[in-house]
């Protein structure tokens, strides 16, 4: 479960007074957590700020075409750009100053892309554009890998997502499985630096591509395909969560995306051939499907309660909201239809909320007995 | 100590990773202008007439659209049934007796044999076919211009007196490298 250190100061006030903790206990307490301030803190967030903002100027650069200077005269400009960035990286991790190194890499990868673009307006190319930033992906993903990056990871997972995106632009009839290996090599570079917010990044890089593949596989069956691969994802990691996290801390992100993924099949297989109208088949029975729809969000929380998991549990509450309204608005048949849904639905829960309440309170009884 | 174990020794420590970093990207870009300098310097030249894709908005940012009399191909080129799904495509033009060029043959390879008077160019098709015709894409379709300067180009090319010059090497890549306006160039690329 993740808390805030507000909050966890707080708690440990807290604690403290109750003379849960000592008094000496609470100190190193204190002191280990201003140790963990260190890192990647704002100067780091502010220089990949200032480094994205030095990428962009060398595009905009490019998007100006400065005739005035030769082309040579601006492609050894860009070329010097990105030595310049690197030279900068070395002599900032030689300073142990990684933060600032990091983003002195994530300059060379934007100028790297710039210059990309100015070879490509230099000589009017117009050839494939998903080349050039599958080109630009690659050089990202040399850097992350090579220099054990985690900007430039990240970097080079937004622009393997661009590229992807823009090659199903192109031609949907096909999915876009050069995706997979790009993605793995770079989820590859994740798992070496366990990088905590590229794996996040990775998992909504994975399940956008998906989405857009299951849709592009067939509209029709594609749907049951996302409802499948969602729930695969979320009962691996319930029920082999332990067995993963031994390996990476990664079952948390698998549930949560795998409840997206399997929540936007259901909610497609739903409502998707009522907005449509025929060209997704009969329509379904919303008895059956909202029932299990429910029944699957009723089983999230239930794993996000279990697993202390805060996020699991907004998240369920949040796809409930939306597919209660969403049923409302769709009407169940008729409105007595949807009437009825709703009320047998409510008594389910209420009795499922009953059942849960004696549980806990046979589990404090038979606490109490064997203490 | 042998080349491998060098180049790992290399890549761990920190330096010697940026360097090649560094050379990797350089290197990538270097091909790219390379490739170009080769085309334009050995490739055939040939002088293609240019449509404005759209008179009401000819200029998106700061490059002209161009469209070509060849970018449309006539179903009566397509010789080679396997080319309905292809992403990629070779494409004959001959000039005529009239100095202009028309598309003869559309094939999924690159033909074997080709006339004096025939080019062949490497094409992406953009749709599948229409009626009687199927578009093309060369990666010649864009002509960029520095900021703020593309006022006569845009008169030129509605007045369909402009003309791409383009290079063409011998895989069918094109590239341009200039404009004419009535047989004169009036917009030259230099290589550098």
């Amino acid at each position: 479960m993740f808390i805030t250190r507000a909050r966890f100061r707080s708690d440990l006030a807290r604690w403290r007074k109750a003379g849960w903790v000592t008094e000496a206990g609470a100190a190193e307490i204190e002191r280990e957590l201003a140790k963990g301030d260190g890192g990647f803190g704002l100067y780091g967030a502010l220089a990949v700020l200032g480094a994205v903002m030095l990428g962009l100027a060398g595009m905009s650069f490019v998007a100006a075409h400065w005739d005035t200077m030769s082309k040579l005269g601006r492609l050894l400009m860009l070329g010097g750009g990105i030595v310049a960035s690197y030279s900068a990286a070395y002599v900032l991790f030689e300073r142990k100053l990684d933060a600032f190194a990091h983003a002195a890499v994530l300059a060379g990868i934007g100028l790297f892309g710039g210059s990309i673009m100015l070879i490509a307006q230099m000589y009017h190319m117009d050839g494939n554009p998903p080349d050039a930033v599958w080109l630009w992906a690659c050089g990202a993903l040399a850097a992350g890998l090579l220099l054990r990056s985690n900007p430039a990871l990240g970097a080079s997972v937004a622009l393997i997502a661009v590229w992807s995106v823009m090659t199903v632009q192109q031609d949907d009839r096909v999915i876009h499985w050069g995706f997979l290996p790009m993605w793995a090599i770079a989820a590859g570079g994740v798992a070496t630096t366990r990088w905590r917010h590229g794996m996040h990044l990775l998992a909504i890089a994975l399940s956008g591509w998906l989405i857009m593949s299951c849709l592009q596989f067939d509209k029709q069956s594609g749907r049951y395909v996302l409802v499948a691969i969602g729930l695969a994802l979320a009962v691996a990691a319930v029920a082999g969560g332990e067995i993963i996290d031994r390996w990476r801390q990664i079952s948390p992100t698998m549930l949560s995306h795998g409840m997206v993924l399997a929540f936007i099949g259901l909610f497609m297989v739903q409502f998707w051939a009522r907005t449509l109208g025929t060209a997704l088949g009969a329509k379904p029975n919303l008895w059956v499907w909202g029932s299990l729809t429910i029944a699957l969000l009723i089983a999230a929380m239930v794993a996000g309660w279990r697993l202390e998991n805060r996020r699991i549990l907004w998240l369920a509450y949040a796809e409930f909201s939306i597919e209660i309204f969403s049923l409302y608005v769709a009407t169940v048949g008729s409105m007595l239809g949807t009437s009825a849904f709703f009320f047998v639905m409510g008594v389910l829960v209420i009795a499922l909320a009953s059942v849960a309440y004696r549980m806990r309170t046979e589990v404090g009884i038979a606490q109490e007995a064997t203490s | 100590m042998s080349t491998v174990t060098q180049v790992w020794s290399m890549l761990k420590s920190r330096g010697g990773a940026l360097a090649v970093v560094a050379a990797l990207q350089l290197g990538a870009l270097g091909t790219m202008v390379a490739d170009r300098v080769r085309i334009v310097k050995t490739g055939r030249e040939i002088v293609l007439p240019i449509v404005p894709v759209d008179p009401r908005d000819l200029f998106k940012g700061d490059y002209v659209r161009l469209g070509y009399p060849i970018s449309t191909i006539p179903a009566t080129a397509r010789k080679d049934g396997a080319l309905d799904g292809a992403k990629e495509a070779y494409v004959t033009i001959e000039q005529g007796t009239d100095q202009t060029w028309s598309v003869v043959q559309i094939d999924k390879t690159y033909p074997k044999a080709t006339a004096a008077n025939q080019v062949v160019l490497h094409a992406r098709p953009t749709w599948g076919w229409r009626n009687d015709f199927r578009n093309v894409r060369y990666g010649i379709e864009r002509y960029y211009v520095p900021e703020g300067k593309g006022g006569d180009l845009e008169k030129l090319a509605r007045e369909k007196k402009l003309a791409a010059i383009v290079a063409v090497d011998t895989r069918g890549n094109a590239v341009i490298t200039g404009l004419s306006s009535e047989g004169k160039r009036v917009y030259d690329e230099p290589l550098l």
